[in-house]
């Protein structure tokens, strides 16, 4: 659906991007993970048909988005992290504009700005106006914009930015939403939780170059190498830790707080018997469980950290 | 799979879309009112004023004799007719620019260009859409002031008609300059900009206007005018056939002014505008602007709105041209740049503070 090959994008002293090159087939949600200044919104822009690439294509549905530049504008769907709004202009009123520069007939227009309305929950907001929105619903009457015409791709720069944790929330469970229509996303964030639980394929970008790219699931496999424990304890936790350290298979031992983080080689590894072990020994543990490493650790573990 | 296609299907394509959302929300504000208010009263004011003046001056008009020549005295409804048509021009005239050179200039300002050169729609439908709302609010001025024009009327040796031809002149004046300040707006990117170079150009017109209407420099102009907004028109859509991966670029539009600017400029003072200047002096019977203005006839009426029309097509043609430039993929966003900058700068300061 969404392909990039060797995309790249120099201004006059920077290379913004260099050598991006991933696909994403039809209902994927990518999540395109860097920090400030990494190239992400440069690359979404060339996605969005608005800005040059220097080097390199991008196809949307197959099509070159600097030759089909208009059939790929009715494709995506963009919302920027900067944008301005109207004047004196109600809700369904910017919507209607919007819808009518869509081409939307106008038989189908009231329907389509009540459905997007609706999914949106901005139908209380209706003939509110739109300068009067708080910064939330300002960026879900901007998503609301986006979707009028129904795009099989959505390009979401930082979608959730400014946002207070409620919103956040809420604007998580509508990307849900669309991702259950079957919507290609890309979403762009420097905020990993929100991404963590949502997207099936991640990306990490910095300063221009794409460290990491797939599936989330082959990737957090990847990094971790093996299978990963959190012991907490009540008490006598540095035997504990001398114990785990010495224990076959055992990579590394950490402690955070009150509880133990035993990271393993493989994937073979009996709990039962390190639980055992621990309570032979004597120890009190309080909880015992298998962990997956997060997306924040697989960030820190993969980018180096220059540009934070 | 043919179907007949239904009026609304056809719709679509020729909406204006920029025009409704200007309808809708203009009239919110209190500028918009605040406009008409000083519009009107400046009108009143001067209508006012010669009310007074008149009621004060004793009119003499005297039989002619041979010891003191007649005193000719226009009817008190032409006076006051024609003060009222120049005042109006010059209103007209200084706010039309004003409503439109902010038109592209200020959405590319506040932020809102980008989404709406990502929409379907074509870009002549957003530029006529948005010269279009600025006449419709200028139109509603120049009704409002109407009423104080049914004065003249009222005093004498005024025909309605005439009111309706000084109406018309404004009317034009508005779709010309209104046209040319969204042109501005196209060529620059800072509204500021946009506005000198909006009133700049109207100067130079005005000049012309008044200093030498229907003479072979007008037409020139016009010409120079139709020209570039023609070049424009064949590079957007004749060198693609020819080179089909080349894209017009702002520069290249800007290049093309430049040069029938400098072939206008240049043709002045060649024999062509001096046959042309002969012909038109000898052909048409137009001597002085304040008489133009006075005639009975409508010829001012249709010599301007041709005029206006002229220019106003030219200019919304490069318009359109220009807007379609902007709205390709740029080379350099804007605000993409301002961060990319400040980036380095902050790269650079890190890396001197490190070492």
């Amino acid at each position: 659906m969404l392909t990039l090959a060797h995309l790249r994008k120099d201004y006059k002293n920077l290379t913004a991007v260099k050598d991006l090159s991933f696909h994403l087939d039809r209902g994927d949600v990518f999540g395109f993970i860097g920090p400030n200044g990494a190239g992400k919104t440069t690359t979404i822009k060339v996605c969005a048909t608005l800005l040059q690439p220097t080097s390199g294509t991008v196809y949307v549905d197959g099509l070159d988005v600097t030759e089909y530049t208009d059939e790929v504008r009715g494709i995506i769907g963009y919302m920027p992290d900067f944008f301005g709004v109207y004047d004196d202009v109600m809700v369904w009123e910017y919507l209607d504009f919007f819808a009518a520069a869509y081409r939307i007939p106008p038989a189908r227009r009231k329907a389509v700005v009540d459905d997007v309305l609706e999914l949106t929950d901005l139908a209380g907001r209706r003939a509110g106006y739109v300068e009067e929105l708080s910064r939330g619903m300002k960026q879900r009457l901007c998503l609301a914009k986006t979707l009028l015409h129904d795009p099989k791709v959505l390009l979401l720069d930082e979608p959730a930015s400014g946002l207070d944790p409620r919103a956040r929330i809420e604007m998580k469970e509508l990307l849900k939403e669309l991702r259950a229509m079957g919507k290609t996303i890309l979403v762009s964030s420097h905020i990993l939780p929100e991404l963590a639980d949502f997207c099936n394929k991640i990306g990490i970008i910095e300063q221009g170059e794409l460290i990491i790219s797939g599936d989330v699931e082959e990737i957090m496999r990847k990094i971790q190498g093996g299978k990963a424990l959190t012991i907490e304890l009540q008490g006598e936790s540095e035997r504990a830790v001398a114990l785990l350290s010495a224990y076959p298979g055992v990579k590394s031992v950490k402690q955070d707080d009150h509880a133990l983080l035993v990271e393993f080689s493989t994937e073979e590894v009996d709990q039962t018997e390190v639980l055992r072990m621990l309570i032979e020994h004597g120890l009190r543990v309080q909880s015992f469980s298998e962990t997956r490493v997060g997306l924040e650790d697989i960030f820190l573990r993969v980018t180096r950290g220059i540009v934070s | 799979m043919k179907q007949a296609l239904a009026i609304t299907d056809w719709l679509p394509k020729f909406e204006l879309p920029v025009l409704t959302r200007d309808l809708r929300g203009r009239m919110r504000g209190a500028r918009a009112f605040v406009v008409m208010f000083v519009y009107v009263a400046t009108l009143c004011g001067l209508a006012a004023f010669y009310m007074v003046a008149a009621l004060w001056t004793p009119v003499t008009a005297g039989i002619a004799s041979p010891y003191r020549p007649a005193v000719t005295v226009e009817p008190p409804g032409r006076e006051l007719l024609l003060a009222l048509a120049w005042v109006q021009l010059a209103l007209i005239a200084v706010l039309a620019p004003a409503l439109t050179c902010g038109a592209i200039a200020g959405e590319c300002e506040r932020r809102t260009l980008e989404l709406l050169a990502l929409t379907t729609i074509s870009s002549a439908s957003i530029i006529i859409g948005k010269l279009l709302a600025a006449l419709c609010y200028l139109g509603l001025l120049i009704l409002c002031a109407a009423p104080v024009f049914a004065l003249t009327v009222m005093l004498g040796g005024v025909s309605p008609l005439e009111i309706v031809v000084v109406d018309l002149m404004a009317a034009d004046v508005a779709l010309l300059l209104g046209a040319l300040g969204l042109l501005a707006s196209a060529l620059v990117q800072r509204t500021y900009v946009a506005t000198a170079l909006a009133y700049g150009g109207m100067a130079a017109l005005a000049l012309g206007l008044l200093g030498a209407l229907a003479s072979g420099y007008m037409l020139i102009g016009m010409g120079g005018l139709m020209l570039s907004g023609m070049l424009t028109g064949m590079a957007r859509w004749g060198i693609p056939r020819w080179r089909p991966k080349w894209r017009p670029q702002r520069v290249h539009y800007i290049m093309i002014f430049g040069f029938c600017l400098a072939l206008v400029a240049g043709l002045v003072n060649t024999p062509l505008v001096e046959t042309a200047d002969r012909l038109l002096s000898t052909h048409v019977q137009i001597v002085d602007p304040a008489q133009l203005l006075a005639s009975s006839s409508g010829a001012a009426a249709v010599i301007l709105g041709g005029l206006s029309l002229a220019g106003a097509g030219a200019a919304l043609m490069a318009t359109v041209s220009l807007f379609r430039a902007l709205r390709a993929p740029q080379p350099d966003a804007f605000e993409t740049q301002v961060r990319v900058e400040r980036e380095v700068r902050g790269r650079a300061l890190r890396r001197e503070a490190l070492s």
